[in-house]
């Protein structure tokens, strides 16, 4: 039986073509599964297969593939503007531009040799928790294709966890990454803001948005991290400082010595009077997980952080006030549609009009509440206020990494709810976020692992760190992983695939 | 300001004003729709309001920074064609805006009557400079 390059891990991927396969072959075995099934999954907005094989065999000719990322190909949520491929961020603004330069996360990842697969669908400007505000089309939870894949990185999270993609590029303003990938049984990891460029990312939140990987395993997140991590000077918010050994940690971590670790388990996410909101199957996954940590010797305590509570409402008016600032670029005047320049309407008449057609309706609602949430006389009330929420939050990372390394929690309250039951409750769809939020808003790393399933799909386990110690996630969620998989024996997304191909023999 | 909701509560008046300060033609279903919505957003965000907050400075960035310097060299920019190349219309290579002086009107939001019939012949009017 040959191997089924699409199911491999990248360092698997590496070995293999040190050991004969081609970049094209692993580019054509990925374009195939992509060609067979994303017109049903939705994971892309965008695949140029040419253009793919044309780069797969220039690396392939050049000698260099399997040396570092060379020859591995990946996804990229259409976030991220790619020079001369089309780039909309799930928007109808944009339909069809083909922007001028790469962002800084792809032109590492190219500079890496990597392949560039295609733009994954997303929520329009990565707005949403579950993808369905794409305007383009729905995305698939392969666990269930009834069900939401997440967002806003929805298009990435589906590519991988259903093998057309080895990894992906995924963006988290509120969560976006690991709600995702925890509904889709990945790794994902919203680094330390600040940690990955965002030049060259189409603006949501920009206090917050910040870039990441989503990968099959937790080693393969820390490869993708450390490809696009590090100093930028195009982006002023930039950290200056080297770019993490994260590889080495997520090795160290498998190998499940935790002593020395101690463990805060946040009680405001799921805890004792908190848990409104939260499936009983997540939090006994959850807890599962825990004692997982505990046996390895992590030291385990209960922590409190009050001022979480509040997190969703102060990221609810903080994102939105931010998105209607920076989506005023989106004028009709230097990119993208303009709707209604007839001759006799004036500027303003033209840019409503472009606005009014090119946003859906989640765009339109959270400028309308950014900009009640900025204008005079509410500014303080609102947006003023959230800022000092976001302070507090802050302070309860700061007192509760005082006592232990890492604090944990559910990622998500929810295993993934089906498509269409939250679309018309805003307020319903952003408690999908109630987890993520808090890291977000301190800035603060945050992985999300898989830590086995309910109502047979996937749960996220949570893993936050202070700033700057990206390291220390994925050194738990390594050692989580390692345990989970010995005692499985496979790896967690290999359980996909085999109860597909189970179904479909019980059914013959 | 104009308009003064209730606390947490919008009025499809207020919804109107400020989709015409975002510049957004919204069109009277989705003022129905979002002055519902919001207000039940701005029920949940409200909640800000509860917090313990005196003293408590207000955190703009995750990352507190200052002054980021960079050194003052020349780079070479964008080719103006290329920039040029995204645009919805250019002419002389320059972008071409619709007219920014003029005739007003009271209600400085475009119709909703005009949108339709326009998304149609939009796209051809690329960079000739328009349908003049």
């Amino acid at each position: 039986m040959t191997t089924d390059l699409t199911t491999l891990t990248v360092p698997e991927l590496q070995a293999a073509l040190k050991d004969g396969a081609t970049a094209e072959g692993i580019t054509r075995a990925f374009l195939d599964r992509i060609a067979a099934e994303d017109e049903a999954l939705g994971a892309y907005l965008h695949v140029d297969p040419a253009a793919a094989i044309e780069r797969a065999a220039a690396i392939d000719g050049a000698g260099t593939a399997g040396t570092g990322l060379a020859g591995i190909p990946v996804a990229v949520k259409d976030v991220v503007v790619t020079e001369g491929v089309p780039t909309t961020s799930g928007s109808k603004i944009l339909e069809g531009w083909k922007p001028p330069y790469d962002g800084t996360v792809a032109a590492r990842l190219k500079s890496a040799g990597t392949v560039l697969l295609g733009k994954t669908n997303m929520d329009e400007f990565a707005m949403g928790s579950s993808t369905e505000n794409s305007a383009y089309r729905v995305t698939r939870n392969p666990w269930d294709p009834e069900r939401i894949p997440g967002g806003s990185s929805g298009g990435s999270s589906a590519a991988v966890a259903a093998g057309l993609a080895p990894w992906a590029i995924g963006t988290d303003t509120g969560g976006s990454i690991r709600q995702p990938a925890a509904l889709t049984g990945l790794v994902g990891h919203k680094p330390t803001y600040g940690s990955v460029s965002r030049y060259g990312l189409i603006a949501f939140s920009s206090s917050l948005d910040q870039a990441g990987p989503m990968a099959r395993t937790v080693l393969d997140a820390a490869l993708l991290h450390e490809a696009i991590g590090g100093h930028d000077p195009l982006d002023s918010t930039s950290i200056d400082a080297p770019v993490p050994v994260l590889a080495e940690c997520a090795r160290r971590g498998a190998e499940g010595d935790l002593s020395g670790l101690t463990v805060g388990i946040v009680r405001e996410l799921g805890g004792e009077g908190h848990t409104d909101g939260y499936e009983q199957g997540v939090l006994a996954r959850v807890a599962e997980a825990v004692a997982l940590l505990e046996s390895m010797g992590a030291e385990v305590r209960e922590v409190s952080c009050p001022a979480f509570d509040l997190a969703l409402p102060a990221y609810y008016l903080i994102a939105p006030s931010e998105a209607s600032s920076n989506l005023s670029r989106f004028d009709g005047v230097r990119y993208g549609l303009r709707v209604g320049d007839d001759g006799n309407r004036d500027l303003d008449e033209v840019m409503a009009l472009t606005r009014e057609q090119g946003f859906g309706a989640e765009v339109k609602r959270r400028i309308i509440l950014g900009t009640y949430a900025l204008s005079s006389g509410y500014y303080e009330a609102y947006y003023g206020q959230a800022q000092k929420v976001r302070t507090l939050i802050s302070r309860d990372f700061s007192a509760g990494f005082a006592d232990v390394d890492v604090l944990v929690s559910p990622t998500t309250p929810t295993v993934a709810f089906p498509l269409g039951s939250r679309v018309d409750d805003p307020v319903a769809m952003y408690a999908a976020d109630l987890c993520t939020l808090p890291a977000s808003l301190a800035g603060v790393p945050a992985i999300s692992v898989p830590c086995g399933l309910s109502d047979d799909l996937p749960v996220g386990f949570q893993i936050m760190a202070p700033a700057l110690a990206d390291d220390r996630c994925y050194q738990v969620a390594a050692a989580l992983e390692a345990a989970q998989d010995a005692a499985r024996g496979s790896r967690f997304l290999d359980q996909l695939p085999r109860r597909d191909a189970a179904a479909v023999g019980g059914a013959a | 300001m104009e308009f003064h909701p209730s606390m947490s509560t919008l009025s499809r008046k207020d919804v109107a004003h400020l989709a015409r300060l975002a510049r957004l033609a919204v069109t009277d279903e989705e003022l129905d729709l979002y002055a519902g919505q919001l207000s039940a957003v701005l029920d949940a965000v409200a909640q800000v309001q509860k917090a313990p907050v005196e003293d408590v400075p207000p955190t703009t960035h995750a990352v507190p920074m200052t002054n980021v310097f960079r050194e003052d060299v020349a780079r070479p920019s964008l080719p103006p064609e290329v920039v040029l190349a995204g645009a919805p219309a250019a002419e002389d290579g320059r972008f071409r805006v619709p007219r920014i002086l003029g005739r007003r009107r009271d209600d400085s939001r475009a119709s909703i009557a005009g949108s339709a019939s326009d998304r149609g012949a939009e796209r051809g009017a690329e960079s000739r400079g328009g349908m003049a």
